[in-house]
């Protein structure tokens, strides 16, 4: 490193120009391997794999051509997956976006004991999703969950509710655990943001006659719309994806009606032993995803 | 126009006194400029009344109306902020139809009132800019048309123009007296610089530590400095304040300070103690006279401002300044004979801090001049 930087001196500006772009190339290199290792590798198997008929158990392959992809698009299985996955994914997000954003506007408050409301908030987030999931099931258990007890004791119902076993409940339940699991992602970010807005501009808008809803439209959430769209974009990639929240609360029941993507991509490679559908189902989800960033991308350059 | 009435207006912040027990009335239409330290609690007064903090108690009055439970936006109230706090993601015409959208005004008749007032600030190419893309001073005029769109009865200014360079900041000073001098009204204006708060003011309040000190006219101020601390916190360079003592020989007074010996003629001063009395005596930097006189002092200090000199002075025990038009030819180390303008001197109580008031001062200044 040293000794690069001791290069001869340059004298027109283009050498050193070049130097730089040299140096460049050298610093961003271990950056370039490893990702080259740790995504394009995985990726290019993967598209591989899904060109092909692979037996999971003993990999045994052999060619296919498109036709696990024909299979997949012609097919009921994708379309009333995909369907599934955008249900849950809409409706976790929204809910992630909502309580995230009333969260952190109350913990931007000068409230007693914030600081611990703070930490406090991160717990789910932190929690591992066996762990949450176990307590939520538990939570919910007909028999002798706290849920439904404390509902019947309020007059809200007067039997025991089916929470994940019947439909719109298992996916209704299945949405708000997630965004319960979720939301202080949305906190951290936004919060982060809020402490960065100059208390003067609220002050100028009280003088100027702005009420405190006048306050969060014209103010607040002008400058959290950037912040907002980063955070909404991330949590849809990672909402869409989301495997182990669902497998271990419902398992895609009851019948498919909470299967979404991941879990068809499970079944496919582990449950029918078909290694290359499961990869096309998986190069399916990749280019949606991409498709995602797109809007994105997009307004990042346009800014640019 | 509005007259503004603080009574016994006091604020803590947990062991802080930000302000205690503040007592001002401010005539309707006057220029007021807030004079004081950092932290002695100029911005919280001027917070309190526009609403942003409550007072812990005491009552604020504009025009005769106790404001304690009104918000700021109904208090006809507007203010210019250091930061000029434009928002940031509105255009400059939004900016300053922000406070007529809020009170309901109707669009054509926003608009209307925002072209006028760009044309008179000279702001109207900008209109379709947003705040980050004008200049400092750009902003602080577009701040200044948000605050004077819905003609307030009183205008609150902190430090408005302590982010411009010097240049403009002196510009901008003309266009405010100017902006009072057509308004006509009442406005309250918080600086840290001296020369603004002399050259602006119609009256000047000097806080400290929370408290006010004077409040009286930019002459008052400068030529009968209420107390020690005025004396000394006005006035650049700052009054010399030497402890000594006067002595009273029948009528005559004879004031000891630092090893000089003055006889200031016949004096008569309000609440004469009997037999010596210890005092402060403050000497502004133009009422000493360098050339001849019957003292003698050592240079100290010499430094060239251009058109003046200021000299600092040892004799004795006691240092002073003084002013020289032009550049000087003494050298740090000579010495040289000054004398006092003796009816320009001011007399501190040595324990209290206060002014000692000369009986008949004005009639003896007046021939003195
Ligand atoms: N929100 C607050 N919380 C706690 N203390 C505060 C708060 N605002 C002001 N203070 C304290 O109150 C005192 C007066 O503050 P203030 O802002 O009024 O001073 P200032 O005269 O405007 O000073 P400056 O010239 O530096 O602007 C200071 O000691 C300050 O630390
Ligand atoms: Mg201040």
């Amino acid at each position: 490193m040293a000794a690069l930087l001791r290069l001869r001196p340059a004298t027109s500006p283009q050498a050193l120009a070049r130097r730089d772009a040299l140096l460049g190339l050298l610093l961003i290199a271990p950056t370039v391997l490893i990702l080259s290792a740790v995504i394009a590798y995985p990726l290019a198997t993967t598209a591989y794999l899904s060109l092909h008929n692979v037996y999971t158990p003993t990999l045994a392959t052999e060619w296919a051509g498109l036709s696990n992809y024909r299979a997949i698009l012609s097919g009921g299985t994708f379309w009333h997956a995909l369907a599934t996955t955008l249900v849950w994914t809409i409706g976790t997000l929204a809910l992630q976006l909502l309580f995230g954003v009333a969260m952190a506007l109350l913990l931007n408050r000068n409230i007693r004991l914030r600081a611990l409301a703070r930490s406090l908030v991160l717990f789910p987030y932190f929690l591992a999703t066996v762990v949450a999931v176990l307590v939520w099931r538990w939570l919910l258990n007909g028999l002798f969950g706290v849920v439904d007890h404390a509902l019947i004791a309020l007059g809200l119902i007067d039997t025991p509710v089916d929470w994940l076993g019947t439909m719109p409940n298992a996916m209704a339940t299945t949405i708000v655990i997630g965004a319960w699991k979720f939301f202080p992602f949305v906190v951290i970010a936004v919060l982060a943001r809020l402490q960065t807005v100059p208390a003067h501009l609220y002050e100028a808008a009280r003088l100027d006659g702005a009420g405190s809803w006048a306050r969060f439209t014209d103010i607040t959430l002008p400058h959290l719309s950037g912040v907002l769209g980063l955070v909404a974009l991330l949590r849809m990639i990672w909402d869409f994806r989301e495997f182990d929240l669902i497998y271990l609360l419902t398992g895609g029941g009851p019948l498919d009606h909470t299967r979404t993507l991941p879990l068809v991509v499970y079944q496919q490679a582990f449950g029918l032993n078909q290694m290359g559908m499961a990869a096309a189902y998986a190069v399916l989800m990749m280019l949606l995803v991409l498709a995602m960033t797109i809007p994105y991308l997009a307004r990042a350059r346009g800014r640019r | 126009m509005a007259e503004v009435v603080f009574d016994s207006v006091c604020k803590q912040y947990d062991d802080v006194v930000a302000v205690d027990a503040l007592d001002l009335t401010i005539a309707p239409g006057e220029m007021v400029t807030m004079l004081g330290p950092s932290g002695c609690g100029k911005s919280t007064v001027l917070r309190m009344l526009a609403g942003l903090v409550m007072p812990d108690s005491g009552r604020i009055l504009i025009d005769g109306n106790d404001v304690g439970g009104l918000t700021p936006g109904e208090r006809d109230i507007a203010m210019v902020f250091q930061t000029y706090a434009l928002y940031p993601h509105m255009t400059v015409a939004q900016n300053i139809a922000y406070p007529l959208r809020k009170r309901g005004v109707a669009r054509a008749e926003r608009m209307r009132r925002v072209r006028a007032l760009a044309e008179s600030l000279q702001i109207a190419p900008l209109l379709d800019r947003r705040p980050a893309q004008l200049s400092g001073g750009q902003q602080q005029r577009v701040a200044l048309g948000r605050a004077m769109v819905r003609d307030p009865s009183v205008f609150l200014f902190d430090e408005p123009l302590s982010n411009l360079d010097a240049k403009l900041r002196a510009h901008m000073r003309g266009e405010l007296i100017e902006l009072h001098r057509r308004l006509g009204r009442t406005m309250i204006y918080v600086t840290h610089d001296q020369l603004e708060a002399m050259t602006m003011a119609t009256r000047i309040a000097v806080m400290a530590d929370g408290a006010l000190q004077q409040y009286g006219t930019p002459a008052d101020i400068y030529d009968r400095p209420a107390n020690r601390f005025v004396a000394g916190f006005v006035g650049t360079p700052a009054m010399a304040l030497i402890d000594g003592a006067l002595l009273f020989q029948d009528n005559r007074a004879i004031l000891g300070i630092g090893g000089l010996t003055v006889d200031l003629g016949i004096r008569r001063f309000r609440d004469r103690p009997v037999g010596t009395w210890q005092v402060t005596v403050g000497i502004r930097p133009e009422d000493v006279t360098i050339g001849n006189g019957p003292f003698a002092a050592r240079i100290s200090a010499i430094e060239p401002i251009g058109h003046e000199t200021i000299l600092t002075l040892e004799a004795g025990t006691a240092r002073l300044c003084a002013r020289v038009a032009g550049s000087s030819l003494a050298a740090v180390g000579e010495t040289v004979r000054f004398a006092l303008r003796q009816h320009r001197l001011h007399f501190f109580d040595v324990v209290s801090g206060r002014r000692i008031d000369e009986i008949g001062l004005a009639v003896v200044d007046g021939k003195a001049m």
